[in-house]
């Protein structure tokens, strides 16, 4: 179970820092296919979610694998876990 | 007229741009703001010598190192002659504080055994060092050709971990850590924030082999021209991009200051990443990217004396000296300091002159605030207090020189200043800063693909800093519009 603070952390920076619609952001949604996200803000993205949570990210192989926002939020609790 | 590719800047990554989209059967234009191209390659005269600006000599250009494979590629190498910097000692480290200096020799060999020599047991500290740096340095795949694929992650163990807590990591020798860090000078980020691989692109590339240029920078400068003239590139120098045009999020042309239109299907940027945010539409860029960039800290500007001596002293001859005010490295490039507390660069000119009087450049680091009450001025436009705070300048600079480094000879005359508004006008480099931006610890630099489609970035320290980085930056950028296994495979053919 992902706690819902990561979950709000995660929608919340994507949102306001990429531009998404709050509403198409489900655990599901693919964040090439449905977000319009690209490999370009993939960068980005990590060091969007490190300033939120103030913790290094960088573990490409596990990052490579991300392909849905639910797979983003079990990346974070599975970094916090390591950290 | 519709070009397939517009090159915006002709510093050495914009030239290398040009020339490898041109050999490839592209239409291409460049555009300079300044009246000549390459304008901080060439250099200037003051008093029938010519100086050196912003080349004075490289690593890795022994034949079938990186820098001389890809010139080759570029067919520039039959109209350059290297000049090999004396083995034994190409750059003097000198503290006058208490007499301490090193003299580096090329090679690691070489640099191990000096090293062993000055800092008695300190051997394993020192021989881990060299070994990452080597390992780190030839763990690129644009300056190790030799290396199968290109594939490389964005993060690297040695990225994230600054050279200071690197250095201090391996030994509490506070004279030894400054010695192995003070190549910082030469990419402009200080030893505390830049990271073990950035340092390593540098000061690696050094330890292999180090080279001047026969007439120097004009001379680099002047065979990159000639090869692009050669394959036909139409050239707008003296003219300003002052906007970047896309539609529908596709790159389509760029506007120049005087109403000008170069309509292009592809662009490379070659200006501050900084200020190319100000030249595309505010949509174009996410925010988090538009922050990201605009956080980019830039280097550090200099103070640039140029004078005349004489006689070239032996300590200058195929070699350069670096006067050490201390061992706060991390403190060099505070405009608090005096001038006769920060480092000193010494350089002599490459084109040695007919007449008696020879040349020489010493550079310290420097700071927009120091010239703050002048910067909205044009340079012709500036007033008398501008020139005399040079001159009391150079007059302290001369005195503090010929009083630390006795060979320097008391014949010594500074014919110029350039101080960072100098820098900033001649390369509209904000702040005047020397190298581009800063290469910090754990950063990521942009990629040379932007949000536009068709519009690449290049140069500016992006990849990596200096005349190498620059380049490299040039073939990482060019790679990602042609096929990057494919360009990195032609060029391996040259090794
Ligand atoms: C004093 C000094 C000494 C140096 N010494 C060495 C050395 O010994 N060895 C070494 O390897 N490196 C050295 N360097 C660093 C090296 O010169 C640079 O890293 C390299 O030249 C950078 O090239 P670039 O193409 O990235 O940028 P630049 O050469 O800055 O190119 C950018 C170009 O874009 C143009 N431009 C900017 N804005 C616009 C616009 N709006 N429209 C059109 N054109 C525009 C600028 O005029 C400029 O020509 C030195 C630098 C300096 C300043």
């Amino acid at each position: 179970m992902i706690q819902q603070e990561i979950i709000d952390i995660v929608n919340r920076s994507l949102a306001e820092e990429f531009e998404l619609e709050t509403e198409n952001m489900k655990p599901e949604a693919h964040l090439y296919k449905d977000l319009g996200l690209d490999s370009l803000d993939a960068v980005d993205m990590v060091i969007v979610l490190e300033n939120a949570f103030g913790r290094k990210l960088r573990d490409e192989k596990a990052i490579l694998k991300i392909q849905t926002l639910g797979d983003l939020y079990a990346f974070i609790e599975e970094s916090r876990r390591n950290y | 007229m519709k070009y397939d590719f517009v090159v915006i800047g002709s510093g050495v990554s914009g030239l290398v741009s040009a020339i490898i989209l041109s050999m490839k059967g592209n239409r291409v234009a460049i555009v300079e703001k300044a009246g000549q191209l390459a304008p901080v390659l060439k250099g200037f005269k003051r008093c029938g010598i010519y100086f050196d600006t912003g080349f004075h000599y490289t690593g890795s250009f022994a034949r079938g190192e990186v820098l001389d494979t890809y010139f080759r590629y570029l067919g520039i190498e039959n109209n350059l002659e290297k000049v090999v910097y004396d083995q034994d000692n190409f750059d003097t480290l000198y503290f006058p504080s208490d007499g301490f200096s090193l003299e580096f020799p090329s090679g690691y060999k070489q640099i191990r055994q000096r090293l062993h020599e000055k800092f008695p047991g300190e051997e394993s500290a020192i021989d881990y060092y060299l070994r990452i740096v080597e390992q780190e340095f030839n763990s690129s795949p644009y300056l190790n050709l030799k290396m199968d694929s290109d594939e490389t992650g964005f993060f690297s163990k040695y990225h994230d971990i600054s050279l200071k807590s690197f250095l201090s990591g391996l030994t509490g020798n506070s004279r030894l850590a400054a010695v192995l860090s003070m190549h910082f000078l030469l990419y402009g980020t200080e030893p505390g924030l830049s990271s073990v691989s950035i340092h390593a692109q540098v000061a690696g590339s050094l330890y292999e082999s180090v080279h001047g240029i026969k007439g120097g920078g004009r001379a680099l400068a002047e065979a990159l021209i000639r090869r692009l003239k050669e394959l036909g590139v139409d050239v707008f120098s003296g003219r300003d991009v002052s906007r970047i045009v896309s539609s529908d999020g596709r790159f389509t042309r760029v506007l120049l200051d005087e109403g000008e239109v170069v309509e292009a299907k592809g662009c490379v940027s070659s200006i501050n990443p900084v200020l190319l945010m100000s030249m595309v539409d505010e949509s174009a860029f996410r925010p988090a990217t538009r922050r990201r960039f605009n956080a980019f800290e830039h280097t550090s500007s200099a103070f640039m004396f140029s004078a005349a001596v004489d006689h070239l002293p032996p300590i200058l001859t195929r070699k350069n000296f670096f006067l050490c005010p201390d061992l706060e490295l991390d403190d060099y490039c505070s405009s608090e300091r005096h001038i006769e507390n920060r480092p000193f660069f010494i350089a002599a000119c490459a084109q040695k002159n007919p007449d008696s009087k020879q040349g020489l450049i010493m550079l310290c680091p420097g700071s927009m605030s120091e010239v703050f009450a002048w910067q909205d001025r044009v340079p012709k436009n500036r007033p008398g207090e501008y020139l005399e705070f040079k001159q009391r300048l150079s007059q302290r600079v001369k005195e503090h020189i010929t009083a630390h480094v006795p060979e320097i000879p008391d014949s010594l005359e500074i014919l110029d200043c350039a101080t960072p508004l100098t820098f900033r006008d001649y390369s509209n480099a904000p702040l005047g800063c020397l190298y581009g931006i800063k290469q910090k610890t754990g950063q990521i630099n942009p990629s040379p693909l932007t949000k536009i489609k068709g519009l690449f970035v290049t140069g500016q320290s992006l990849a990596g800093p200096g005349i190498l980085g620059a380049v490299v930056s040039a073939f990482l950028t060019c790679g990602f519009i042609l096929g990057r296994e494919n360009l990195r495979q032609e060029i391996r053919q040259c090794l």
